[in-house]
């Protein structure tokens, strides 16, 4: 393949083309699909009244890539990724986000934008039946996802669950689990939208182990013989493992990203092949700002922690042994800032401009941050269409290969991130038709200027095109001197 | 391509070159042979004659 082809493979045209039926040739109409703010404004479940937060949040007025976070995975890769998933905002207990976790119009805000980018479903951080908000939140979600077939849910039971009856003398905390446990099979685990690997449902358990629970009665005392899941490397060899989750991998040095702590759990998952591996995936960690944080970082890099824990598991998984599944951690715990629902800012910036008919563009920051390159037409600059994507490695255009009619346009090039990350508009680059270059020039080789010829001269002419084509004639009928 | 004579289209035909005999009568004359390519660019070439 020349470069030349390899050239316009990389770029993907989307324009509608519309044919004159008076005349001529393909027109590029700008017909708009868009609109400048919707391109550039909140597209994700994030309130947009969330103004960021010291700790690394992205505030609700960002735009975010859409691209699958499935394309970050190993080639082949049948893995499905699940959002860890906090139900518990809208109290005193916590930070104001901007919304209510227990508000079924933001649960459904909340699944679609996991759907939207690419996500299998959620893992909630459970507080069984007592808090109601956690509950009536989960039961929210279980509304939504039966409503997706290509979407299921599991909860995680929190230590938090058993607190209360850890802090009462007396009271039987593996009891309590059990109750729990009941409790969510009867309400969420018979759902068709329930996690299962096979026809077992899956339960997790977060920090459990912070009291002494008989695990064999666990077992013995929960109907639908559910899949235990535990953390870290333990929770293989947990008593009751059907598998275990790692988490995030957080050190004294916070531009360390964890990935030794994900290799240790990946290549220790892989000893346990009939066991459940379930990986991670994070932006980063610093709980400065919740009230129970002891000052834990792990810096975010412009979205190199992301792109580098989801990318790790490749060297352990692939299409001969795949994955489970993947956790990303977390979709919404701001004050540890790790939310994901936000996205992630890649620190880029894209900067456009026109020389002769060729519209190029810039880019600052770190380009392996950049899935690729949405170039957008306007009339006004207010509402777009998409008139080409371009690979990330592209930073030009050629404007004079568009059919544009006459007049004057808007472009847009818009950075679009990988999975998660954000999107960044450059501004706006006018260009109008009147100012093309010239591209194709026309001799006439007789008779000769200012000569005298007879009443039937023979003319003869010819045109040389840098585009390539002259359009036929017989689609030209309409045309005149101009 | 097209031919035209004192602004009036004369011929046309397919492709990027154009001969092509046409009628003018006695006098002075505007001749133009002008092209269009895909991209929407236009382009042309206008010489004068004068016929007898």
């Amino acid at each position: 393949m020349t470069s030349l082809a390899m050239k316009f493979y990389a770029v993907a045209v989307v324009f509608p083309i519309i044919f004159n039926p008076l005349s001529s040739f393909a027109v590029t109409q700008v017909v708009p699909t868009t609109t400048l703010a919707a391109q550039t404004g909140n597209n994700t479940s994030t309130s947009p009244s969330f103004g960021g937060t010291t700790n690394g949040n992205i505030s609700g007025k960002n735009n975010i890539s859409k691209v699958s976070a499935t394309t970050l995975l190993y080639p082949g890769a049948t893995t499905k990724i699940y959002a860890h998933l906090m139900a518990w905002f809208g109290g005193s207990g916590h930070m104001n986000v901007g919304y209510a976790s227990d508000d079924p119009a933001q649960v459904t805000r909340q699944v679609n934008d996991m759907l939207s980018r690419g996500l299998s479903g959620a893992i909630i951080d459970w507080y069984g039946p007592n808090n109601a908000r956690v509950n009536d939140a989960s039961l929210y979600v279980k509304q939504e996802a039966e409503k997706h077939s290509n979407f299921d849910f599991a909860i995680m039971e929190d230590v938090g669950a058993l607190k209360p009856c850890g802090a009462t003398s007396g009271c039987d905390v593996t009891g309590r689990m059990i109750k729990d446990l009941v409790y969510a099979y009867n309400t969420f685990e018979e759902s068709p939208a329930y996690m299962r690997v096979g026809t077992r449902p899956v339960v997790f358990f977060f920090g459990v182990d912070a009291y002494a629970l008989d695990w064999a009665r666990v077992r013995n005392g929960v109907p639908g013989n559910p899949i235990f899941v535990f953390r870290n490397n333990s929770g293989f060899t947990h008593s009751q493992s059907g598998g275990s989750f790692s988490w995030e991998g957080l050190s004294s040095d916070p531009n360390n990203m964890g990935l030794g702590y994900l290799d240790s759990f990946y290549s220790t998952g892989n000893k346990y092949p009939s066991l459940q591996s379930v990986g991670s995936s994070y932006k980063g960690f610093d709980d400065s700002i919740a009230s129970w944080g002891s000052n834990r970082l792990l810096n975010q890099q412009c979205g190199q922690t992301w792109l580098k824990t989801m990318a790790e598991a490749g060297k352990y998984f692939s299409t001969s042994n795949q994955l489970d599944s993947m956790q990303l951690v977390t979709w919404n715990d701001y004050e540890e800032g790790t939310a994901l629902e936000t996205g992630i800012n890649n620190c880029v910036s894209v900067s456009a401009s026109l020389s002769g008919s060729t519209l190029g563009w810039t880019l600052s920051g770190q380009a392996n941050t950049v899935d690729h390159f949405t170039i957008f037409i306007s009339l006004d600059g207010v509402n777009l269409m998409r008139l080409a994507t371009v690979a990330n490695s592209s930073r030009a255009l050629d404007l004079s290969t568009f059919s544009l009619a006459s007049g004057a346009y808007k472009f847009f090039v818009q950075a679009v991130g990988k999975p998660f990350l954000t999107n960044k508009m450059s501004g706006a680059v006018s260009y109008s038709t009147s100012t093309l270059p010239t591209t194709t020039s026309v001799s006439i080789s007789s008779p000769g200027n200012n000569t005298t010829v007879s009443n039937t001269p023979t003319v003869s002419g010819k045109a040389i095109s840098s585009v390539g084509n002259i359009v036929d004639a017989d689609l030209c009928g309409w045309c005149e001197e101009l | 391509m097209q031919i035209y004579v004192d602004g009036v289209k004369s011929y046309e035909v397919a492709g990027s070159s154009v001969t092509k005999s046409v009628s003018v009568s006695a006098g002075s004359h505007r001749i133009t042979v002008q092209a269009v390519d895909n991209a929407g660019g236009i382009a042309k070439a206008t010489i004068n004659v004068t016929a007898n």
